[in-house]
């Protein structure tokens, strides 16, 4: 979309925009009067993303609600991790890799919880994928050889308004040298929504009829024989459309099934289990592979950086002498709501906010990145500098990519990086830091 | 006369509770007990700092006298004598226990029974989820034992049973026996649509009028096997909040799940599914 | 019917000296069930049929007694039934082969261990699930283990391993009379009463054996053949011992789960000797001499 630019206006070419989970890598951020002014092929969302970009003017630090010096800041936090019986560390997927990586040290020092993120998003995939093993792939190999995408209750045409063009249908790939031509798309969604509009084949599914259907599929595709009125009775859908749909999936030569990372509830642990399944049995006869859509957040990362570093995903205590995975238990929707954690360390000040009815009892020291007003239930919040906008660090794609994000703009906050660094520093050099 | 631990701590916070077992206080002095270690948070302290201690444990027995959510892991490893817990308790109890006998007068957290191998454990109100469930890291769940609970559970209740006996009160959660292996499980109330998905083996009886099964379940007729009458007289035997008078006449079999070994039966009574599958 | 007793015995009723000389073999308990006390009954009959003697069978076996539905593990009507043979092996075998063919056939049944499962067990249900064809289903209920074997009429089901003990076989006693009829009547009358004695059987036919046999023959290839010297149409021919006016001997046979259930059989069958001392010459019981087996039964110490 070309634009005429101010002839003082700043280029940055190839800046990721962190607006959803397909994080383009190819924006050229237009910089000036200290903001981004236009973002060069980024669609309506990630342009919005990239004007939302904040003034840098607000305090870089609170205690108790009032401005406060970084310096006494880290000092007030530190000391509130150092006393705490059981601490959490958590919204790590709210920061960048590099980040992330002194988050869990300082979790290990303070002998705390280090969990991913707050609402528990994420969580089922990294279950599933821990029960049954995932047959992924990276986006480029999906514009490359995918012939048929299944969303299946996603709305990537709303939500990822680039990912057609990039990775999935529309884009020309090396083996579907067509595009859109040579691909084709089912969706099987509770409505018809932005990308049903653009499908090959609709299916329209309750959302609660998620598993019958799943379950349907599995044994299509498994080759068993089904009774025809037990099948549209729980799923709402005639055994017939069933099987042409499996038919299609069986008849491509790579097919994907999209997907979102999925919540934290049985049944979608279950159902993220079961679209892995569906994808080993696919497999058996053709080559399938299920992909997480992902969000602008780095929830990737933070999964990473904790198996490399503790060895588990998700929800590790490193109370004790060796860090335990706790998925049932150390989440931080199940810590907070329990009322189980003395001290929360979030370096995601939404999450801060969202718990403000059960930390009651409970210190928090937060992370934020924009110009809220200070976190209401926070001892301490520090403000740092936004992601992919006035700072740089390392974020991971849902398929595992790692892409640099560039900062284009200054800022007087700190990074997260750099901000906890020196919190890490005082958990360590400061008085009384070896007795804990 | 047994060894009472009355809860005196104000703490919320987690307290690990899993080496405080019968066959461990057994040999010491009243003074060794209160000096035993338990976790609080990140910290290890003596128990007399949160409990106050009186009795003795000469009739094997052990009791946590007041209620305790935080407190968790009790009975963890327990391999004899008998754990009574006057009040709700929290998370794990019964943790890879392999003997003896927990009692709940109250209710329980999750992971009642996690990896359990032997052993009794009865609860007279609810319990959480994945009642009788693996370890982390582990598929196979409960792998021996009996657990009763007069009350509900939540989610992945005997999810990857391997063997033993479940019973449930009342109503059930989603992820009802969830890949079970095999074993027992009785659930006399309502239970959230699509128990036993993935179930190898394994025996699951629902007693509730309306039961929702996937398509991968096929029935096989009504049937009244001598296993139901063993198992009806087994049930009563443990005082189960069961109602064994469904147990008097043919109940509906189904197999399942057809996608994964579908060796697994689930029992129901006769017309309990909506409409059914051909026989 | 034990007839109305007389005052005691008269002397020399019992043969002075005469005992019994018993052998340990293993023996284990079953009880059978099914629908009703009838088809409970066939199973027990049928699968203790040709048991008599591990001369010729490959277990001695009876019916112990019928059960009613509170005495059984699945409160249907059932009957237990005891079964003996030389080794652990052969009882196995023995037992797991005649469960198979007799009680696994039979409609509606299902079949429990009678003994607890002490150290030494056999498998039953263990070996019998694999006619299920990979469709038996375990259980493990109360901590036992059973097999459920799927059938026509839906589902056989066994317990997978039986208790095992040390019982005694070969208990004896031998009725000489004169007359034949009267003979068999103190005979029958005898069996009776000692059928009612627990933890044992009698596994002749009625309880009573009128073939008694020794051991080795002239042909190499029998271990045992009659016994000449109790056989009294041979008197004159052979050795006899048989008082001069005897002209008919019966003998029952008792096996039970430990010595002293086969002395209270023994007594059982005495009494009843007792009352009805005037239909009889003498009451004796068969031995080796001694020499094989441990048990000695002494008929004078049990009056
Ligand atoms: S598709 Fe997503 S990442 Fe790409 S420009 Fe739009 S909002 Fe940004």
């Amino acid at each position: 979309m070309p634009q005429a630019h101010r002839l003082d206006a700043e280029q940055h070419p190839d800046s990721v925009c962190l607006g959803c989970g397909c994080l383009c890598d190819d924006i050229t951020a237009v910089v000036a009067d200290g903001r981004v002014v236009a973002a060069e092929h980024a669609c309506a969302r990630g342009e919005a993303w990239f004007a939302a970009s904040s003034e840098d003017a607000s305090p870089e630090c609170w205690i108790d609600g009032q401005p406060a010096a970084i310096d006494d800041g880290l000092d007030h936090a530190a000391a509130i991790l150092r006393n705490a019986r059981s601490p959490l560390v958590t919204g790590l997927d709210a920061v960048c890799v590099e980040a992330q990586r002194i988050a869990v040290a300082i979790a290990d020092r303070i002998r705390g919880f280090v969990d991913a993120g707050g609402l528990g998003a994420h969580e089922s995939s990294i279950h599933a994928a821990l029960e049954v093993g995932s047959v992924g792939c990276t986006l480029g190999e999906i514009r490359h050889r995918a012939d048929l995408v299944l969303a299946w209750f996603v709305d990537p045409v709303a939500t990822h308004p680039r990912f057609f063009e990039r990775y999935g249908v529309d884009a020309i790939g090396e083996f579907v040298p067509r595009g859109r031509a040579d691909r084709r798309l089912c969706v099987i969604d509770e409505h018809e929504t932005a990308t049903a509009a653009q499908s090959d084949h609709l299916l329209l599914l309750k959302r609660d009829r998620r598993l019958a259907a799943l379950w349907t599929v599995r044994a299509i595709v498994a080759g068993l024989s089904l009774d025809p009125h037990t099948v549209a009775r729980l799923t709402g859908v005639s055994l017939e459309q069933w099987n042409t749909l499996a038919r299609l999936l069986l008849d491509a030569r790579y097919g994907v099934i999209l997907h979102d990372a999925g919540a934290a509830d049985a049944e979608a642990s279950i159902e993220s289990a079961a679209i892995l399944h569906l994808v080993r049995v696919l497999s058996e006869r053709t080559r399938f592979v299920a992909a997480a859509l992902g969000s602008g957040n780095n929830a990737k990362g933070a999964e990473q950086v904790l198996l490399w570093s503790t060895g588990y995903p998700a929800a590790v205590d490193l109370r004790g002498a060796v860090p335990a995975y706790q998925p049932q238990e150390a989440t931080t929707s199940r810590l907070l709501d329990r009322g189980e954690v003395d001290a929360v360390l979030s370096l995601e000040g939404r999450l801060a906010l969202d718990s403000i009815e059960t930390s009651a009892g409970c210190s928090i020291v937060a992370l934020v990145e924009d110009d809220l007003d200070p976190v209401p239930n926070a001892q301490v919040v520090f403000r740092v500098a936004r992601l992919g906008t006035h700072a740089g660090g390392t974020v991971f794609r849902s398929d595992g990519v790692p892409i640099p994000a560039r900062a284009v703009l200054p800022s007087h906050a700190p990074a997260a990086q750099e901000l906890i660094a020196l919190l890490l520093d005082r958990l360590e050099h400061a008085p009384g830091a070896g007795d804990a | 006369m047994p060894l009472a631990l009355r809860f005196t701590s104000a703490s919320q916070l987690p307290l690990e509770l899993d080496g405080i077992l019968p066959e461990r206080v057994q040999a010491l002095s009243q003074g060794a007990i209160e000096k035993l270690l338990i976790r609080h948070g990140n910290r290890l302290e003596p128990l007399a700092e949160h409990f106050a201690i009186s009795g003795s444990i000469d009739d094997g027995t052990l009791i946590f006298e007041s209620a305790m959510p935080s407190g968790h892991g009790i009975g963890t490893g327990m391999t004899a004598g008998v754990i009574r817990v006057v009040g709700h308790a929290g998370r794990r109890i019964g943790a890879q226990m392999r003997g003896g006998r927990i009692e709940v007068e109250g209710s329980a957290g999750d992971l009642l029974g996690q990896g359990m191998s032997g052993g009794r454990i009865a609860v007279t109100g609810d319990a959480g989820d994945h009642v009788a469930g693996p370890l982390p890291g582990s598929r196979r769940g409960m792998t021996g034992g009996v657990i009763t609970i007069a009350g509900s559970v939540g989610a992945f209740a005997a999810a990857g049973m391997r063997r033993g006996l479940v019973a449930i009160g009342q109503s059930a959660g989603a992820g009802l026996g969830y890949r079970m292996i095999a074993g027992t499980l009785v659930v006399q109330g309502p239970c959230a649509p699509n128990p036993g998905l993935e179930m190898k083996r394994g025996s699951i009886v629902l007693l509730d009028r309306a039961i929702e099964l996937a398509p991968t379940f096929r029935k096989a007729g009504a049937f009244r096997p001598v296993f139901l009458r063993l198992l009806a007289r087994e049930l009563a035997s443990l005082n189960a909040t069961i109602d064994i008078r469904a147990f008097g006449m043919p109940l509906d079999l189904f197999h399942g799940d057809l996608l994964t070994l579908g060796k697994g039966e689930i029992w129901t009574r006769a017309g309990a599914l909506a409409s059914e599958t051909q026989a | 019917m034990t007839p109305p007793n007389t005052p005691g015995p008269r002397p020399n009723l019992v043969e002075p000296g005469a005992f019994a000389e018993a052998f340990p073999m293993t023996a284990t308990r079953l009880v059978v069930t099914a629908d009703t006390p009838a088809w409970a009954l066939t199973a027990a009959q049928t699968m203790t049929g040709y048991a008599t003697s591990v001369i010729a069978c490959d277990a001695e076996a009876g019916i112990e007694r019928v059960l009613d539905e509170s005495e059984t593990p699945d409160g249907r009507p059932g009957a237990s039934i005891l079964l003996f043979a030389f080794s652990r092996d052969a009882l196995e075998k023995a037992v797991s082969n005649r469960v198979g063919q007799c009680v696994m056939t039979c409609p509606t049944t299902a079949c429990y261990s009678g003994l607890p499962a002490g150290e030494k067990t056999i498998a039953v249900g263990g070996r019998l699930r694999y006619f299920g064809d990979g469709w038996q289903i375990s259980k493990q209920l109360g901590g036992k283990r059973y097999w459920r074997i799927p059938v026509m009429d839906g589902e056989f089901l066994c317990e997978e391993t039986f208790g095992t003990v040390k019982g005694v076989a070969g208990g004896n006693l031998i009725f000489l009379g004169e007359d034949p009829r009267a003979t068999l009547a103190v005979a029958e009358s005898a069996a009776a009463a000692m059928r009612s004695i627990p933890s044992v059987i009698l596994p002749f036919p009625g309880g009573i054996a009128r073939s008694g046999s020794k051991v080795g023959s002239k042909y190499k290839a029998l271990r045992a053949s009659t016994n000449t010297a109790f056989a009294p149409m041979l008197r004159g021919q052979v050795e006899t011992t048989l008082p001069s006016s005897v002209r008919c001997a019966y003998e029952i046979v008792i096996d039970g789960l430990s010595l002293e259930a086969v002395e209270d059989a023994t007594r059982a069958g005495l009494e009843v000797a007792g009352a009805m001392q005037n239909q009889l010459v003498a009451v004796t019981a068969g031995n080796y001499g001694g020499k094989l087996g441990p048990y000695h039964i002494k008929l004078e110490n049990l009056i």
